[in-house]
């Protein structure tokens, strides 16, 4: 399948296919892996212009320029982050409250604000919702989720999230999950995800087990979750490795610091192969995320890389 | 004649013995070196070890220290990068003729250099205290520490700095950065010649080797590529490299990017916005006026170790930049100061309390 889905990108997606062409004969036995910069300065898709649903953006984080993510198919999006949601969650209606501080202003163009409110729509009880703007109401939703004996599931951006509980504290019920996304590559503070996942877990009342990570970036359109641990599992129709970011043609160690690579095949339309940027160490079936890949690592002036 | 002058005779009387290639401990390192797991030449190795060697006469050493030297001897821990050879030694002459114990780590990526040097040091200063160890155990010695890296490196340097109760005064972290030329288009066929040495040397792996270069913008890239082929038949590619920046140009290929390369992949150079690339790859960024280049400069002041440009082009930019002439990047003085930061300063003065 992945072979027939790369085959079609090769043939329908030019910059895919000049990528590929340029860097034949494919070297070592991974499929070739497009650098996700590639979304910010083409339009990398495997099918004529107009004819997408939606483009999704990316924060402007870096050189400022978004990632541009044009996507045929929404419904594709849909069963992907549905579905595999429904795995790790369970299927039952929660009482879904959501806070995405800035992804909001984005609007439209955030993949992660589409992707929470269609999660929302279909796996919230009613009255769930943003609790952007009053935070307070978690509370309210706390007290419903013990009286309804509803789980309380709270979606949102890491160090938003981390902003609440700096201001006041929660005790929400021992069956509530806090799934963390995305925010640690904006936030000017240094901060890593135990860390992180012990003030979420101090501020919200509930054990360290219950804060869990999504893993996604608008290029991607599938997600991956931990699940009590720091370790991202991907959904069946996902791979992942761990390759040196200077030359993704092999895999590297169990254990070894390398760059995560991913091949999605939600994005049949666009790429599936994808280099993404972030810093990361294979555990067993899954992968632990360390942080953004920066410059430093890039020249070879950090020289903690042969030290973690 | 006082310690410290003994001190800086025997450095200066050991870089002699090292300036001969044919050193017994010097071969021994090129060649433990070059079989190390990293990305150097032996025409780099030896460019690296005959430049530092080269600094280190008494008056040179005299003159750098100035009569410095700290009240209290510490055990001083550095944390040495590797990724270019012989990296670190001037950090390690600071923290031992200021008067501390030296406790280093080795990069894998170059683990016999230094070692070796303090060895041959060592026979001749038997007071000489300097070792080597495990980074994490660098900590666990030590009263004071010198590191460079990436914020995520900073971020564990400084959670082990805590760990092991070294304050903050105690710490000289050095961030991550990349060097940049201006050129006007006044630049002589020398000026491109020295410039592809700033650039290409350790094949861009070092924090002073220029990742991006600022041109008129009706300015052709032709002779500075002329010139990077040519350095590259004296100073021949790492046989890693041409792997290295396949990706890199196919990555341009597939956007469309306009970019050159030399024969076999030996260097790359693409044009587009001012952002650094990876080893190896040198970005060309056009300009209309050198005010912008100058105001540029300033607001990456943080991220960039110097600047070279040509006599013309170094009075209209900042003098805080860390100005050089082309060809001067890869040839550090002695009293250089990474990031802007005296190391010696840093040894007598603020952790010496």
């Amino acid at each position: 399948m992945a072979d027939v889905v790369l085959s079609y990108q090769r043939s329908h997606n030019p910059v895919y296919s000049r990528y590929c062409t340029a860097l034949s004969p494919r070297r070592g036995s991974l499929p070739t892996f497009l650098p996700v910069a590639a979304f910010k300065q083409s339009r990398v898709a495997a099918f004529p212009s107009g004819e997408e649903d939606a483009v999704f953006e990316s924060s402007r984080t870096g050189s400022g320029v978004p990632s541009r993510h044009f996507v045929r198919d929404l419904s594709l999006y849909d069963a992907a982050a549905a579905v595999h949601f429904e795995q790790v969650f369970g299927g039952r209606p929660f009482v879904f409250a959501s806070y995405l501080p800035r992804y909001a202003e984005a609007g439209e163009a955030s993949s992660l604000l589409y992707m929470v409110e269609m999660l929302q729509d279909r796996f919230g009880a009613d009255g769930s919702g943003s609790v952007l703007g009053d935070v307070s109401r978690l509370s309210g939703l706390a007290d419903r989720s013990r009286r309804e004996g509803r789980p309380l599931l709270v979606f949102g951006a890491a160090f938003g999230l981390l902003d609440v509980v700096e201001r006041r504290t929660f005790e929400l019920p021992e069956t509530a999950l806090v799934i963390e996304t995305g925010g640690m590559k904006t936030h000017r503070r240094e901060i890593d995800r135990v860390e992180l996942h012990r003030r979420l877990a101090e501020g919200f009342g509930l054990e360290r087990s219950a804060i869990r990570s999504e893993y996604g970036m608008c290029e991607l359109l599938s997600q991956c979750y931990t699940r009590g641990d720091n370790r991202f599992v991907p959904p069946p129709w996902m791979r992942t490795w761990i390759v040196d970011p200077a030359a993704p043609f092999e895999e590297l160690e169990e254990g070894e610091v390398g760059a995560l690579a991913v091949l999605d095949l939600a994005n049949v339309y666009t790429a599936s192969a994808l280099l993404t940027e972030d810093r990361a160490v294979r555990r067993g079936k899954g992968f632990e995320i360390l942080g953004r890949l920066s410059g430093a690592e890039l020249r070879g002036c950090n020289f903690l890389l042969e030290h973690v | 004649m006082s310690d410290a002058d003994d001190w800086m005779g025997a450095v200066a009387a050991t870089a002699l013995e090292w300036r001969d290639p044919d050193h017994n401990p010097r071969e021994n390192a090129v060649k433990r070196t070059l079989e190390a797991e990293n990305t150097f030449t032996r025409e780099a190795v030896t460019f690296a070890v005959n430049q530092q060697m080269s600094l280190l006469t008494v008056d040179a050493l005299r003159g750098w220290l100035n009569g410095r030297r700290a009240k209290t001897s510490r055990t001083v821990g550095v944390l040495n990068a590797g990724n270019i050879p012989m990296v670190g030694l001037q950090d390690l002459l600071a923290v031992v003729l200021a008067g501390h114990r030296y406790v280093g780590s080795v990069s894998s990526r170059s683990p016999a250099l230094l070692p070796a040097f303090v060895k041959d040091l060592h026979d001749r200063l038997p007071a000489l205290e300097a070792a080597f160890d495990a980074a994490e155990q660098v900590f666990a010695r030590s009263d004071a520490v010198i590191a460079t890296g990436s914020d995520e490196t900073i971020a564990w340097v400084q959670r082990q700095c805590e760990r092991y109760g070294i304050p903050e005064r105690r710490r000289l972290i050095r961030g991550h950065s990349y060097s940049v030329a201006v050129l006007d288009g006044s630049e002589t066929e020398d000026d491109f010649e020295k410039l592809a040495e700033d650039a290409l040397l350790h094949e861009g792996f070092g924090c002073r080797n220029v990742a991006l270069i600022w041109a008129p913008i009706d300015m052709s890239p032709d002779p500075v590529l002329d010139a990077f082929a040519h350095f590259r038949g004296v100073f021949p590619a790492h046989e890693g490299t041409p792997g290295r920046l396949a990706m890199q140009q196919a990555f341009l290929a597939a956007v469309e990017q306009p970019h050159a390369y030399g024969e076999g992949l030996e260097f790359l150079l693409s044009r587009g916005e001012p952002e650094e690339q990876q080893s190896g790859h040198v970005r060309w960024c056009a300009y209309d006026a050198v005010e912008d280049v100058d105001r540029w400069l300033r607001s990456h002041v943080d991220e960039i170790q110097l600047v070279v440009a040509g006599p013309n082009v170094r009075p209209r930019l900042s003098a805080d930049m860390r100005l050089l002439p082309m060809g001067e990047a890869q040839r550090p003085k002695l009293d250089w100061c990474p990031d802007g930061r005296d190391t010696v300063a840093f040894l007598t003065e603020r952790i010496d309390d």
